[in-house]
């Protein structure tokens, strides 16, 4: 059986498998980038179908994990219930892209070695979570506001708008206030962004000029 | 819209009908279409080939069978811009990939996910996953075992564990 390699307009190598190695001839093989040949090779032979016996256990592992992930993204019992059935779909259901859209919100508790998954896999509602509970305990403001922030640099909008109120108006954010809005104004300046995160940018700039000229004023 | 597959099929290729020009494909199991390549390039696959001049001949599309190629391309046929007017109407045409409670139309998802995963094509991927995605959502473990024909393999003490330790998403 004749293999080769074609790489299409988005990089993306397919694997053309060929019983007749007359037919593979006009398909002579372009550039490629080895880096990914041995990655492509993997996915694509295991996507290479057993017609006979189709099954959800022959699809590969890339659409399964697709599947899951839209499956986890309702609520996870169904992934946990997907994933008790055998040993197979359970490593799926692992898999860093299924917890990444993960839908958490809907238990009160969460146990902590599921919650930590989550946020290593930059599941977005992890990190709001765990942003909102430190920022009840007085001590960890701080770093509460650090997750939100993260979130804000991977341009999810709603906790941008929150990280930006959250500074303009708790009073124990000021001096972090100061801090980041010196420094971290090119949050706010998204262009994706709702407009509303664009008026935070505005206040916010606003304000950071007002305090630096009333602590010029007092230095003077 | 197939035709059989005939002795001179590998050397039909580049065909023009008028402006557009006609893509020659052929399934695992040797059975030939032909393509309008203003369709055909739905395909991602398809469409890198056709832009490296790839696409001159025969296009062996190996591991899909004829009954699923043509599938494909019935879908095609029905998102090209312009052929069905009415938004709704696509729908109500694409529903019937949605249910798949009957094994025949299980084995037919399968078939067009692999098709779909192999030619790249995007919109049929998306419907077809969100089938499967939806035939999972609310089964139990063992319905999900019944459904999707699994075979467990794990021996009781696991599966205990497990139920154990994913216990907490049950409790709202």
């Amino acid at each position: 059986m004749e293999k080769e390699f074609l790489v299409d307009s988005d990089h993306t190598a397919v694997l053309y498998m060929y019983r007749d190695s007359e037919v593979s001839k006009t398909f002579i093989s372009i550039k490629m980038k080895f880096r990914t040949l041995e990655k492509c090779m993997t996915c694509s032979i295991m996507s290479l179908p057993n017609q006979v016996n189709a099954s959800i256990m022959t699809l590969p592992k890339d659409l399964l994990t697709n599947i899951f992930s839209r499956v986890a993204s309702c609520f996870v019992d169904n992934l946990f219930n997907v994933q008790q059935s055998c040993k197979y779909l359970r490593e799926i259901g692992n898999d860093d892209y299924v917890l990444q859209h993960a839908c958490i919100d809907i238990v009160p508790y969460l146990p902590l070695s599921f919650m930590e998954r989550c946020i290593n896999n930059g599941n977005v509602e992890a990190f709001l979570t765990r942003g909102f509970q430190l920022l009840t305990l007085s001590s960890e403001e701080f770093r509460g506001l650090e997750f939100l922030k993260l979130l804000a640099q991977k341009e999810h909008a709603e906790s941008t708008y929150l990280f930006g109120i959250l500074l303009l108006y708790i009073p124990s954010c000021f001096t972090l206030f100061l801090k980041y809005s010196l420094i971290d104004l090119e949050l706010f300046r998204q262009d994706k962004l709702q407009p509303l995160c664009a008026c935070i940018f505005v206040r916010v700039r606003v304000c950071a000029y007002a305090c630096v000229s009333k602590i010029i004023c007092l230095v003077l | 819209m197939s035709t059989a597959a005939t002795a001179d099929a590998s050397s039909s290729g580049d065909t023009t009908e008028g402006s557009v020009r006609l893509l020659t494909l052929q399934s695992e199991d040797g059975e030939v279409f032909e393509v309008k390549e203003t369709i055909a390039t739905q395909s991602v696959t398809i469409k890198g080939m056709v832009d490296d001049d790839c696409a001159t001949s025969t296009i062996p599309v190996c591991n899909v069978t004829g009954r699923t190629l043509a599938m494909v391309i019935e879908w095609w046929n029905k998102h090209e811009i312009g052929a069905v007017s009415n938004e709704k109407e696509l729908k109500e045409w694409e529903s019937q990939f949605d249910t798949i409670d009957d094994k025949s139309d299980r084995d037919d998802v399968y078939d067009l996910l692999m098709a779909a995963n192999y030619l790249n094509i995007p919109t049929l991927l998306d419907c077809c996953t969100s089938a499967v995605a939806e035939a999972i959502k609310g089964k139990s473990t063992d319905e999900m075992r019944e459904f999707f024909d699994i075979k467990s393999d794990f021996d009781e003490k696991e599966e205990d564990a497990l139920r154990k330790e994913n216990q907490w998403a049950f409790e709202n």
